[in-house]
């Protein structure tokens, strides 16, 4: 088997995988240096070495792939690593490599992670929660530590977690769910996330569903009242709002554009 | 109203997760007042389990139902049919 070899994913034809194997020394350096910039001059900008085989990686090996993500970078271009063994993830810790080039666990993990980074994909979570006010906290801690997680700001995942703990709150005091629990949905990606908070209740007339759902598209604080300022709140911290009555279920959708890093 | 004691738990699969929903799951318990022992033990028995069944920063479960059952609570996780693949009782 070859010691360095390219391939262009299949599934993902802007990704190029440097496959390496066995103990990659200085004397390999110059062949992994020519294969590289030869199909880097051909366009590739993106770009993942396998280290699922790979015993020892020197140095100067390491060097080649760091130079690599210097170039690729004006392209907008990326570089990451997989697969390395334990040992080999430390080593590449101590020479401060992970600061620079991320490092996933298998091509599966990298594919994730660069489908997130460069094509848009979302992420999604689901939750179905007890209509108790206690269960609150933690769900908007958990939305909150999802999105931070992906590289959302504090200050988006503050208002999120505002908005969550509103809707949430609204869905079990005002809703008061016929079958006891509520549910929390959120999907989002790098540019956006939707949110939606939806609860069963006894069916409503005609008139309470026109007033449920203005309560939301046009909502009211009265100066003198301490209570329903929420809704406002919720408008005011999203890009779009919507509520639906649909037969005996509520749901409350928000849309909230991220902010710029 | 019905009294519910189910917490269903669904991400999408990303190491990124791991960390949060862990830490969500010893949350949930303890918020919702089902734990018999303090958080500091919920939280590790919830670490000690997420470790055994994906080590390290590997793959994780990432459909988890949290149910108090009796004395205890029953976490299991599921596969992407909702069936149990995994469990521990606190």
């Amino acid at each position: 088997m070859k010691q360095v070899s390219l391939e262009v994913l299949r599934e993902e034809p802007d990704v190029t995988i440097l496959h390496l194997s066995g103990e990659i020394g200085l004397d390999l350096v110059p062949q992994i240096t020519a294969v590289l910039e030869e199909h880097r001059q051909k366009g590739a900008s993106h770009w993942a070495v396998d280290l699922s085989r790979v015993d020892f990686l020197s140095s100067p090996a390491v060097g080649v792939i760091m130079g690599l993500r210097s170039r690729v970078i004006h392209m907008h271009g990326s570089v990451s690593l997989f697969s390395a063994s334990r040992e080999l993830s430390e080593k590449l810790q101590l020479m401060g490599v992970d600061l620079a080039i991320p490092s996933y666990l298998d091509k599966s993990d990298f594919l994730n992670h660069f489908r997130w980074e460069f094509k848009g994909a979302s992420r999604s979570v689901r939750l179905t929660l007890p209509a108790e006010i206690r269960a609150v906290p933690p769900t908007r801690r958990l939305i909150a530590g999802l999105l931070e997680s992906k590289g959302y700001g504090h200050k988006d995942a503050f208002v999120m977690e505002t908005i969550v703990d509103e809707l949430s709150n609204n869905a079990i005091e005002h809703g008061r769910p016929s079958d006891g629990i509520f549910e929390v949905k959120l999907d989002f990606d790098r540019r956006e996330a939707r949110l939606s908070v939806s609860n069963r209740i006894d069916a409503l007339s005609g008139e309470e569903k026109s007033r449920l759902v203005q309560s939301y598209e046009h909502p009211r604080v009265d100066p003198g009242s301490l209570r329903g300022r929420g809704i406002a709140l919720v408008k005011k911290l999203s890009s779009r709002v919507n509520c639906r009555v649909d037969g005996e279920k509520v749901e409350v959708e928000i849309v909230r554009k991220r902010e710029k890093p | 109203m019905q009294k519910v004691q189910t917490v269903h738990l669904a991400v999408s699969e990303d190491s990124d997760f791991r960390p949060s929903l862990e830490k969500a799951v010893a949350d949930y318990i303890c918020a919702l007042g089902w734990a018999y022992s303090d958080a500091s033990l919920v939280e590790s028995s919830v670490g000690d389990w997420f470790e055994r069944n994906s080590p390290g920063s590997g793959r994780f479960f990432s459909r988890l139902e949290i149910r108090k059952q009796d004395e205890s609570v029953v976490l299991s996780a599921l596969d992407a049919e909702g069936r149990n693949v995994a469990g521990k009782a606190l």
